[in-house]
């Protein structure tokens, strides 16, 4: 379509419906500015504090007080501030000190994406302010820069899955990308997957490694349940039934492997990790261990997915 | 959605383009540094990627960033020119002309500065040349013989002279609230897109409506507009727009590249999608038949180079990936 209607200038992607409900709801007297009407923004310092969105939604209202047909882009109050705030008051308190301190910088950041952009070219930080689509795909693009530039890629396994499971968060701002450079699938599972295989090669009987396997679930279940709170166990304990069948596979082939060698009969764990293993065992027991890392992988994409 | 890329590029049956199955396969070629945030990728005369932006990452002031070229080329990761204040903000190529517009601001300056730097040779040496008197520069595009446009929010300039010294040209009509776009297919033409579509073919005196219709990225052959919540491609024939087929997926073009019938387009999602991705829509059949894909990673636009034939895509940990369309 071409320019909506009276305004004459907005596509449908843009912030027209919003600027026509403003303009509905608007006061008396106000006039049409039209697109390329020009207020320069002022700058609002990127203190990391919550007012910042409320501030900047407020310089654009008072530089457009007296037009009918401009509104300022949703992204504010409707996005930044209303996640910022979600982060403080929620996510904050359980993370840990690092995290907390990641948290400050990348609040910092989020708002310096804003301040920076504004400052390299006022009249595009205006002409974007009024197109709302335009505005969001441009904050949401920074956040990921801002999150890492903070020291993400730092911050423990449990401070990354307590962020990544804040709500919406992995869903609006980028997570994935974020996961896949902070490598946080594999480092879960080098937690994880090793208490697994712990039960594993510690036992080595098949009904014990079955066994073992949903222990380990749970084992690490039980710390997640402490920062993704009640349920996530479950979720767990459900794809570990879920790869039972593959389990019980496994079960039988270290099982095999542990029964055809006498030296490893006195130290089953030993006979996993441990020096003086054949290769032959060691490998075939490593495979055991990736298979496991593996599940414990596929149950972390399924958290997310 | 590659289920319908790979669908529409099977109904076409070996279509010649080397597009033809979506996105099937991606290489990483190279390493950038981990400060650097793109604002475009362009391809230098041998096809090798050169990145446009700047050093410093992304919470760095504008005065304090390093403009920045980087080639990519066999694995290798070399500056294309040495790193000087400033943050480049658009690029073009044509041919072995390649154009950047840099940007910079001093500690006391208000407002930023552009020039614009030149290679003539393809990317390999490069030359600082005039200054873009404007208070905003968002696009750059090469004619050819010297010739060449930039513009931002308020205005359109005019270069004859390689980019030395910089004329403003008035473009009738409102410019609208979307990002400015532009192409110049030759010397003295220019197509100007937005609320309208509009021509010179005098290098900017006079103007010919080519489209009462919103377009959002052209290339001078074929554009990109919205269509109700959907995108649309249209043919420039003659001094109209042949509109052609329609894609219901809320997505708004942002950069078109064309080869004969075959059209890609760069694209931002819209409505509830807003930030999560960039899109890469194809048509390889005149433009009656659009298929799009998703291209998973940063949702910045400036993270994806559209080549010939080929997509490059700069990964949030910086990687450069090469991205094969194909069966």
């Amino acid at each position: 379509m071409s320019g909506g209607g009276a305004l004459g200038m907005q596509s449908t992607h843009g912030n027209a419906h919003v600027q026509q409900a403003a303009g509905q709801s608007s006061q008396a007297g106000a006039q049409v500015c039209g697109a390329d009407t020009y207020r320069r923004p002022t700058p609002v310092t990127p203190n990391g504090d919550l007012q910042y969105y409320n501030r900047r939604h407020t310089d654009f209202t008072g530089r457009y007080s007296d037009c009918a047909d401009v509104t300022p882009p949703d992204y504010y109050l409707g996005y930044g501030m209303k996640y910022v705030s979600r982060f403080t008051n929620e996510t904050n308190q359980r993370l840990t000190p690092e995290g907390q301190s990641w948290l400050i910088r990348a609040r910092e950041n989020l708002q310096l994406a804003i301040e920076n952009r504004r400052e390299a070219d006022e009249r595009d930080f205006d002409r974007m302010e009024k197109n709302n689509d335009e505005f969001r795909a441009f904050a949401f693009a920074s956040h990921p820069d801002a999150y890492w530039e903070a020291g993400l890629g730092e911050l423990s396994v449990f401070d990354l899955a307590n962020i990544g499971a804040t709500p919406d968060f992995a869903d609006l701002l980028g997570w994935d990308g974020l996961a896949q450079a902070a490598d946080i699938g594999g480092r879960l599972v080098s937690v994880w997957g090793t208490d697994a295989v712990d039960y594993v090669g510690g036992e080595g009987a098949t009904e014990e490694l079955v066994d073992a396997m949903y222990s380990g679930y749970a084992a690490v279940g039980d710390e997640i349940d402490g920062v993704f709170g009640e349920g996530t166990t479950d979720y767990l304990e459900e794809q570990a039934a879920a790869a039972g069948a593959v389990a019980l596979d496994l079960a039988e082939d270290a099982h095999g492997v542990l029964a055809s060698g006498a030296s490893m009969a006195s130290d089953g764990v030993d006979s996993v990790f441990g020096e003086g293993t054949a290769a032959a065992t060691g490998t075939a027991v490593r495979e055991g261990i990736n298979d496991a890392a593996d599940l414990a992988e596929d149950a972390w994409n399924w958290i997310w997915d | 959605m590659k289920r319908t890329l790979r669908a529409l590029m099977g109904l076409l049956g070996g279509a010649s383009v080397a597009c033809a199955g979506g996105v099937t396969r991606s290489e990483t070629v190279g390493q950038l540094p981990g400060d650097f945030v793109a604002s475009a990728i362009l391809e230098d005369a041998g096809g090798a990627p050169l990145l446009f932006g700047h050093d410093g990452g992304a919470s760095t002031a504008p005065k304090e960033r390093r403009a920045a070229i980087w080639r990519v080329d066999a694995g290798a990761v070399t500056r294309a020119l040495a790193a000087e204040p400033g943050w480049f903000v658009a690029a073009a190529r044509r041919g072995a002309q390649i154009w950047g517009v840099r940007a910079s601001r001093g500690a006391d300056q208000d407002g930023s500065r552009y020039t614009v730097v030149v290679s003539e040779n393809g990317g390999q040496d490069w030359e600082a040349r005039g200054e873009i008197p404007s208070e905003s520069v968002t696009a750059l595009s090469v004619a050819g013989d010297g010739w060449g446009w930039a513009g931002g929010v308020a205005d359109l300039f005019r270069t004859t002279d390689g980019g030395r010294t910089w004329s403003p040209v008035a473009v009738p009509g409102s410019r609208g609230v979307q990002k400015p776009n532009f192409a110049a297919p030759e010397p003295g033409v220019v197509l100007v897109g937005g609320p309208t579509l509009r021509r010179s073919e005098d290098g900017g005196e006079t103007w010919v409506t080519l489209s009462e219709d919103e377009v959002l990225a052209t290339d001078g052959a074929w554009v990109a507009g919205s269509y109700g919540q959907g995108v649309r491609l249209g043919r420039i024939e003659g001094d109209a727009v042949a509109w052609r087929g329609e894609l219901e997926e809320a997505l708004l073009p942002d950069a078109l590249t064309s080869d004969g019938d075959a059209v890609f387009v760069r694209a931002a999602p819209t409505g509830e999608d807003v930030g999560r991705y960039v899109a890469l829509i194809v048509s390889v059949d005149g433009g009656e038949t659009l298929g799009w894909e998703k291209l998973r990673g940063p949702s910045s636009t400036g993270t994806v180079g559209l080549g010939d034939g080929r997509i490059w895509r700069l990964t949030q940990d910086r990687s450069l990936k090469r991205l094969t369309l194909g069966e």
